[in-house]
């Protein structure tokens, strides 16, 4: 264990990973619970495509993608409530034209073909000193920005109806969750890649959900296995020379079977 | 109609879908302190009035006032509770707490962590269910989850009330427990009921008044008008005009 944290390189790669686990997670618990896990998966598509746009412009892709993807997030939203569609209905359409719009973009580009194609599968122990900074600042805004509004969260979760009529700004709560989503998914795609990337909004608020007593509980719980799958993902990463991104969410899907008989044991925190 | 007065008051309200009237023109009100019984035909608006004046549906033309305030400025929605007729997309595995879900009702009052434990309490004390606070929502039966909605509904000890449908899945007991715990919360916190329902013979016993709804106001005024008026008979049948409004003399 000693030799695995001796790296720069593994630092970085945790304290990026663990950071974006833990909104990542603390999202997902809002997301299952809304029925809306499945706009993880679409945003990392459309994340694709502003990459793209990053790498053609030469800018900083992250840069880049955080806007793109939230103008989509906030576009599936205005699908979802204008045309009338189903919020999965939305999250399809725009996801299929993010990846539409990044595959043009990438067969235009040529050059950064091998760059684009790092960003499908991630590597979390490629992680620059930057990136960590970038993604530990982002993090811990997203999650201070969920901790001050988590009751209007469970309330808006709970009975969106309710919380319209006890005063919460549905639409502004509405807004702030997809915004939030979108900067959560562009920081982790150069960890998991766009492929994996929905896994950790997922999977530890799923187990999390099977476990926690109180929505508080649960959101904390979901962070901590955020983190213990991100350690744990590294370490197989590093001394089984397997791919991170990978590895971390396997890590979470041995802890999804393992809550069963946690669960069954009283072991509900 | 005084609308300065009144607890509710609904002018000229109009609601259409694609086209279609919904609500036409109902115009009514509500006494402070009174307990309205709102019924009507499947399909007459009931819910859809309730929605409307909560500004949950939009409304085509009219206006609703909540204690001599246009909704539209209308700055205390502590003082309102309501109890929908069913919660969309109820999740039962929600990891929330009861004491969690009876705490969104004060969420607008931005309360102290201690006042608001005593004010959750206090409501689930007052509807008999004070050991469950610690629960988790999908642990509780069908007429223990719409006692603590009622709770969630009253913990801010709301000045109206608005009910729709709450009792549709419960048994003729619990029904008959929750009924009878409303009019106390009507009677004892002289908060104004408004309760949207099929059950012609819970309004006979408990409503002070009730409104009979069909996409317009049919009928407007207090039960035993309504049983004098011939209308019982008409919509509801010889049985019902024999038996409640008898019962209810």
């Amino acid at each position: 264990m000693a030799e695995f944290l001796s790296y720069g390189f593994v630092w970085r790669g945790l304290v990026a990973g663990c950071c974006v686990a833990v909104i990542c997670s603390m999202l997902g618990v809002v997301l299952v619970l809304r029925r809306l896990s499945l706009i993880g998966d679409g945003l990392a598509h459309v994340s694709f495509f502003g990459v793209a746009v990053g790498l053609l412009l030469r800018a900083t892709p992250v840069f880049v993608a955080i806007p793109v993807v939230m103008a989509s997030s906030l576009g599936i939203l205005k699908l979802a409530q204008r045309a009338r569609l189903y919020g999965d209905a939305a999250i399809g359409m725009v996801s299929a034209a993010g990846v539409a719009g990044g595959i043009i973009l990438a067969s235009y580009g040529g050059g950064f073909n091998v760059d684009i194609f790092s960003y499908l599968f991630g590597n979390i122990l490629a992680i620059s000193a930057g990136e960590m900074y970038l993604s530990a600042a982002f993090s811990v805004a997203v999650a201070g920005i969920m901790m001050y509004y988590h009751r209007s969260l469970l309330s808006v979760s709970f009975d969106e109806e309710f919380a319209a009529v006890s005063g919460v700004n549905t639409g502004y709560i509405n807004t702030l969750l997809a915004l939030l989503t979108s900067v959560a998914v562009v920081l982790t795609i150069k960890i998991a890649g766009m492929l994996l990337t929905s896994a950790l909004v997922i999977i530890p608020a799923v187990t999390a959900i099977q476990l926690g007593r109180g929505f508080r509980v649960t959101m904390a719980i979901a962070a901590l296995l955020g983190i213990l799958s991100v350690i744990a993902g590294m370490a197989f990463s590093f001394y089984g020379n397997i791919p991170g991104g990978a590895a971390i969410v396997l890590v979470n899907i041995v802890f999804f079977f393992l809550s069963f008989p946690l669960k069954r044991f009283g072991a509900q925190l | 109609m005084d609308i300065q007065n009144s607890a509710i008051a609904v002018t000229g309200l109009t609601v259409r879908y694609n086209n279609r009237v919904a609500l036409d023109d109902i115009t009514f009100s509500v006494a402070k302190g009174a307990y309205l019984g709102l019924v009507g035909p499947n399909g007459s608006g009931k819910s859809t009035l309730i929605k409307a004046m909560l500004g949950l549906t939009p409304s085509a033309a009219g206006e609703v006032y909540f204690s001599g305030q246009k909704r539209a400025g209308f700055g205390e929605w502590p003082r309102i509770g309501y109890l929908p007729q069913k919660i969309s997309h109820f999740n039962p595995y929600f990891p929330a707490t009861v004491g969690e879900v009876v705490a969104l009702g004060l969420l607008s009052r931005k309360m102290e962590r201690a006042a608001e434990n005593a004010a959750v309490e206090d409501a689930l004390g007052l509807l008999d269910i004070g050991g469950i606070k610690e629960k988790l929502i999908g642990e509780l039966s069908g007429g223990q989850l719409q006692r603590v909605l009622l709770a969630r509904a009253i913990a801010g000890r709301p000045a109206i009330l608005l009910l729709d449908e709450p009792t549709t899945a419960l048994d003729p007991e619990t029904r008959e427990r929750f009924y009878s715990t409303l009019e106390s919360i009507n009677r004892d916190l002289k908060t104004t009921v408004v309760l949207v329902t099929h059950d012609i013979g819970t309004i006979g016993k408990y409503a002070s008044q009730m409104l009979y709804l069909d996409k317009k106001v049919v009928f407007h005024g207090g039960f035993n008008d309504f049983c004098g008026s011939g209308d019982m008979k008409k919509y509801f049948g010889e049985y019902s005009q024999h038996v409640i409004c008898h019962r209810h003399d």
